[in-house]
């Protein structure tokens, strides 16, 4: 569709160039391509006819999940709301793991029969990033000479409030994979049990991570 | 046409949530726990040094 050989994308009927684009991002999502995915959905939802509920609602359903990922929460209308996006995106926000956690469970089947839970599940990530963004302000602030220095006892208390049970080697081995993924700059000391965060942004924006 | 076209869909996403803030429920109850733990290390580390020796 794209090639200069074939009619000019602009040329189509409005209708027929929002079907496309939401096709086109759908298919993004399945190649992880999710920059492109947003792009193509955001021009569905863009130009859908403001009276095809159905139709935008369905983009949404594909769209909220793709610009959770780039770290984009939305803002809707209530004409609009997905309600069983919102635990996910409370949990996002708050970086709150138990509300995630029993919201993926409890609607475990209607993700998959969407089509969605695989996307939504690289939300985990990013959710153990906020909790530990905030356990690091808190830290901060109770002790800013060591502001860089976060104990993974203190990730661990964070977790214990929420009611998710971790062991100390367990909260390790969640943080040394959000070092690896890059969802924070740090290293572990594994000897005293801390994290020491880079001092300049050691939580790089999420779109920055996931468009890598 | 563009007229048929919703301009709600344009202003959807909310981009500056991911912050520092700490005034929220939580944040304060972590620092409650948090400062609880600080002090109960304190009293710890204080009853392990050995009391200084008098003559």
């Amino acid at each position: 569709v794209e090639s200069r050989q074939f009619a000019a994308f602009d040329s189509f009927p409005m209708s027929q160039r929002v079907t496309y684009q939401f096709y086109s991002g759908r298919l993004a999502v399945f190649d992880e391509n999710y920059e492109q995915a947003r792009q193509s959905l955001g021009f569905a939802l863009a130009h859908c006819h403001k009276q095809a509920k159905t139709n935008k609602a369905l983009v949404l359903k594909y769209l909220v999940p793709v610009q959770l990922v780039l770290g984009r929460l939305p803002a809707l209308p209530a004409a609009h709301c997905l309600q069983q996006y919102d635990p996910i995106v409370a949990a996002m926000r708050n970086g709150d793991v138990k509300l995630f956690d029993d919201a993926m469970s409890t609607q475990q089947f209607l993700f998959i029969q969407e089509g969605t839970y695989l996307l939504l599940e690289k939300l985990r990530h990013a959710v153990y990033r906020r909790l530990l963004r905030k356990v690091h302000a808190v830290h901060a602030v109770l002790e800013p000479e060591k502001r860089t220095q976060v104990p993974l006892a203190q990730f661990q208390a964070a977790l214990a409030i929420q009611g998710v049970v971790m062991s100390l080697d367990e909260v390790e081995c969640v943080t040394a994979n959000l070092i690896f993924k890059r969802y924070v700059k740090a290293y572990i000391s594994h000897d005293r049990k801390i994290i020491v965060l880079a001092k300049k942004e050691p939580f790089p924006p999420l779109h920055m991570i996931v468009d890598v | 046409d563009s007229r048929d076209e919703d301009p709600q869909n344009q202003q959807l996403w909310e981009q500056d949530w991911d912050d520092d803030n700490i005034d929220d429920d939580f944040s304060q109850r972590l620092k409650a726990e948090l400062e609880r733990q600080m002090q109960q290390k304190k009293q710890e580390q204080q009853q392990q040094q050995p009391a200084p020796e008098t003559k």
